[in-house]
């Protein structure tokens, strides 16, 4: 167990937690490798049947934590392959995963929920895909979500920049179930029950059957976003754009 | 204030090319409210050349996206708006009528070029948003779906009543399928979309309150996206491209073809004399 992603099992359903909450849970570098260690762990692991992923504190994910990797190519590629591989890994589990969105789910944190099966929020929550406006290109994301909301909206979700509400986001279906707030992980804990209750090999062949009819969500692809991603944001457009939000952060005109 | 666009005048359509606050934004406009801007030759005329003028000013074939960055002052939004209160009809039907040849070489024309317009919009490597009043039926709403974005008045309405007349909407069928999951009903009942179900089922992005907000509401999308980061956005449009299993060469010219096979056949050409028959000439 890391301590930056912390693991729960009970009754073949384990809870990964994103361990970060005094910087709602950013994905830094150190918090993705922990990640994929602990989603190929438990993916390995025969007794689970089904996966929930959640951050600890008011928020799921706030997005990668760019800071410290701005001006390092080398570390900013290694961070969104690696990412890159954690959606690979979330979608290649032989048993559901739902994402429990709590507060917000930005950037890369919206792509941990749409590489999850299912995914319950709740209505004010905020979640989307602002790269663009930040100058960069959220490539990693695209064949995922083109899959998991048809082409034409994530057409107009990747361009059009910015968040929406937890209600529209599950009309448009980034999310695929809402709650209410208070009662967010115990309906997620409620879904879990309900596909603990299918067989495991059935679950298990579906989602093998579904992956199969995504060819285009493969390594290569994903490396292909990878390297197209890290390569904006080294130019000075993203560059430029980051560090003038870096600082309105440091001056609290925006969250942490 | 802004000052006036420059504009470009091709026939029945022209091109706004915007400077200041809108500096980066061109606007395609259709012209011909008296014939509710049916899609004739002569708006194919002015069409490809408005998009041909848009290649040029995107510098479309000056750059990859996804390799280099835009060239300086390109345009990185490109709208598509009608004057009047039609976006526009599908195509020209009393010319379709007036065409003599039983082959119907005009019928044929019409759909290859609108299949190539619908590309050549589709590879802008600007973002490009069409901006709904009133109807978009037919190849009119192959033109709005064509673009990356739909804003709508509350009186839009969209739909491919193509059926009626014997000729299959195919042509239109991926873009159309692309932005929407509701193809099957639109293409095979000839159901007329409202603007607030196109909302629901993401033909459209944004709807304004009240028909007369429209120009507000698409100058503000406008203004939002001129200030993402153009290398940005012109890597992301290219990528979503790329990975668009709906819309490509093949699937185009597939869709064409399906469309082309019907020409010339005689229920073509009896159901276009009949429905041109109830209507005054333009």
């Amino acid at each position: 167990m890391s301590e930056l992603v912390s693991e729960q099992a009970r009754d073949g359903i384990v809870t990964l937690s994103l361990n970060r909450p005094d910087v709602r849970n950013a994905l830094s570098l150190e918090l993705i490798h922990s990640l994929h260690a602990s989603i190929e762990r438990v993916a390995s692991d025969t007794t689970v049947r089904v996966l929930i992923l959640r951050g600890e504190g008011k928020v799921f994910c706030s997005g990668m934590d760019l800071r410290g990797v701005l001006s390092d190519a080398k570390k900013m590629g290694e961070m969104l392959h690696t990412l890159s591989r954690v959606m690979l890994a979330l979608r290649r589990l032989p048993f559901p995963a739902i994402a429990c969105v709590r507060g917000a789910a930005i950037g890369g944190g919206c792509g941990l929920l749409n590489a999850c099966d299912l995914g319950v929020t709740h209505a004010e929550a905020k979640l989307g895909y602002p790269e663009v406006d930040l100058g960069i290109c959220p490539a990693v994301i695209a064949p995922l979500l083109i899959r998991r909301i048809g082409a034409g909206r994530a057409r107009a979700i990747l361009l059009t920049g910015g968040v929406i509400g937890g209600a529209e986001a599950c009309q448009w279906g980034l999310a695929t179930h809402l709650a209410p707030e208070p009662e967010l992980e115990s309906s997620a804990l409620a879904i879990a029950n309900r596909l603990c209750a299918g067989g495991p090999k059935a679950l298990a062949a579906t989602k093998r059957w579904l992956a199969e009819m995504e060819p285009e969500i493969n390594d290569e692809t994903m490396d292909r976003a990878a390297e197209l991603s890290a390569k904006i944001i080294q130019e000075p457009e993203a560059q430029q754009r980051l560090m003038a939000r870096f600082e309105k952060r440091d001056r609290g005109t925006v969250p942490p | 204030m802004n000052p006036a666009p420059t504009i470009h005048r091709f026939g029945p359509v022209e091109l706004h090319n915007h400077s200041n606050e809108l500096s980066g934004l061109a606007t395609i406009r259709l012209c011909d409210p008296d014939r509710r801007q049916a899609l004739g030759s002569a708006m194919f005329d002015g069409l490809e050349l408005a998009i041909e003028k848009c290649e040029a000013l995107t510098g479309s074939s000056r750059f990859h996206p996804l390799s280099e960055p835009p060239p300086a002052n390109a345009v990185r939004v490109v709208m598509m708006e009608s004057n009047g209160t039609t976006f526009c009809s599908g195509f020209d039907l009393r010319a379709l009528v007036d065409d003599p040849d039983p082959s119907q070489p005009l019928l044929a024309s019409f759909l290859r070029r609108l299949a190539g317009c619908l590309r050549r919009l589709r590879a802008l490597p600007a973002v490009s948003v069409s901006v709904v009043q009133g109807p978009a039926l037919a190849g009119g709403c192959a033109l709005a779906t064509a673009c990356d974005l739909t804003i709508a008045s509350p009186d839009a309405c969209f739909g491919y009543p193509t059926h009626l007349l014997g000729v299959s909407p195919a042509v239109s069928g991926p873009v159309f399928h692309a932005r929407s999951n509701s193809a099957r009903p639109a293409f095979l009942e000839g159901e007329k979309i409202d603007a607030a179900t196109a909302l629901q089922r993401g033909i459209v992005w944004a709807l304004a309150p009240h028909t007369d907000q429209l120009a507000s509401l698409a100058r503000q999308t406008a203004m939002s996206l001129l200030a993402k980061g153009p290398r940005a956005l012109a890597a992301t449009k290219q990528w979503l491209l790329d990975h668009d299993d709906c819309v490509n060469h093949k699937s185009l010219q597939n869709a064409l073809q399906a469309s082309l096979s019907l020409v010339g056949g005689e229920e073509s050409r009896r159901l276009v004399r009949h429905a041109t028959s109830a209507r005054p000439r333009a």
